[in-house]
């Protein structure tokens, strides 16, 4: 049996991310029927996740605020028709059954504007942008799927998938509940230091800003910034342990 | 309540295997069922990989290799050592509770 044959099981993202190694990994393996439902029940799982994923955020909502708008377009298109043109077949085949229920008209009318509305809400608020984790020194930031500036000692650029930020995080996600604009380009005159907690100087449209990683996004969120990425950068070094 | 960005038990593991230094996944595979006896399968590895990489915890090292190695993070360092206390803790509480009976 081909083991690749699996790695088609999985969403293109994700296959091509880990294929190539998935795919050695797996012609490591005797094959068994453990290994294949193994196999299976995880792709079956990163299908689901990546499904999720793409119902959530922004761009998520408003599909699903479109999806939900459909029976809406209907439902209006048949009063159209029926007291504008004078077709009454299908909105009287519509309201026959449902007459008694007629809010679930007004559901199916309203629904789709409040999920608008929703969406416009979740994304104000959502996070802007977040400090990564990810490198030795601790450093690269993300909004969203957008990755905002690379890593300063360029670790994170092999090391961080910059996916959603719709989980919880405990690398101190800057986020602000006002309707606060998207961060758009981030300075970051010094990555950080090889000291156990990395630190960072910011160069924000106001001010210079000098701070733990842990704390300075949370001063970051409070300003717009500017500018892109600038050198040069304290020598990377593995943060003792 | 569980924590949602805590790793589970597989991520866990495999933290744990890289806390010795990078590994590919068959590497790791074998080193967990060395030190915990516990075989993961492929699918669940790479789950927890992924996930665990999405987090920060571990990130990939270069290699000319289709068996891509990972190391473990700062991050994963602390969330690991955290974790070991955590354990270490409720041991010691079992372990006094056993010694009543």
């Amino acid at each position: 049996m081909n083991p690749s044959r699996f790695i088609g099981l999985y969403p293109a993202q994700w296959r091509e991310r880990y294929g190539t190694e998935f795919s050695a990994h797996l012609e490591e393996l005797p094959m068994s029927p453990s290994v294949v439902l193994d196999v299976v029940v995880a792709a079956i799982g990163a299908r689901r996740s990546y499904v999720r994923r793409r119902f959530t955020g922004a761009d998520g909502n408003a599909l699903l605020a479109l999806i939900v708008m459909v029976p809406s377009i209907v439902v209006v298109l048949a009063f159209a028709l029926k007291f504008k043109v004078g077709v009454a077949g299908l909105f009287d085949a519509m309201s026959g059954p449902a007459q008694g229920i007629a809010i679930v008209h007004y559901c199916l009318v309203f629904a789709p504007w409040l999920s608008l509305a929703l969406s416009r809400s979740r994304t104000a608020s959502r996070s802007v942008g977040q400090i990564v984790h990810a490198c030795p020194t601790g450093c690269g930031l993300r909004d969203g799927t957008r990755k905002l500036a690379p890593c300063p000692t360029g670790h994170a650029e092999s090391g961080v998938s910059y996916g959603p930020t719709s989980r919880a995080d405990t690398s101190a996600p800057f986020s602000s509940r006002r309707k606060a604009a998207p961060l758009r380009r981030v300075t970051i005159q010094h990555g950080c230091s090889s000291s156990a907690e990395p630190r960072m100087v910011v160069q924000t449209n106001s001010a210079l800003m000098t701070g733990s990683a842990g704390v300075l996004p949370r001063a970051i969120a409070a300003d717009s910034l500017i500018g892109g990425y600038e050198g040069p950068l304290l020598q990377p070094r593995v943060a003792s342990s | 309540v569980r924590d949602p960005g805590a790793p589970s038990e597989a991520g866990m593991l495999i933290l744990m295997s890289l806390a010795t230094g990078p590994k590919h996944g068959y590497a790791m595979m074998t080193d967990i069922k060395a030190f915990a006896d516990t075989r993961l399968g492929p699918g669940t590895l790479y789950t927890a990989l992924a996930r665990l990489e999405e987090d920060g915890l571990i990130a990939p090292v270069a290699s000319d290799d289709r068996r891509r190695p990972y190391r473990i993070t700062p991050s994963g360092l602390m969330t690991l050592r955290a974790r070991a206390d955590s354990l270490r803790r409720l041991a010691s509480v079992a372990t006094k509770r056993l010694a009543t009976r």
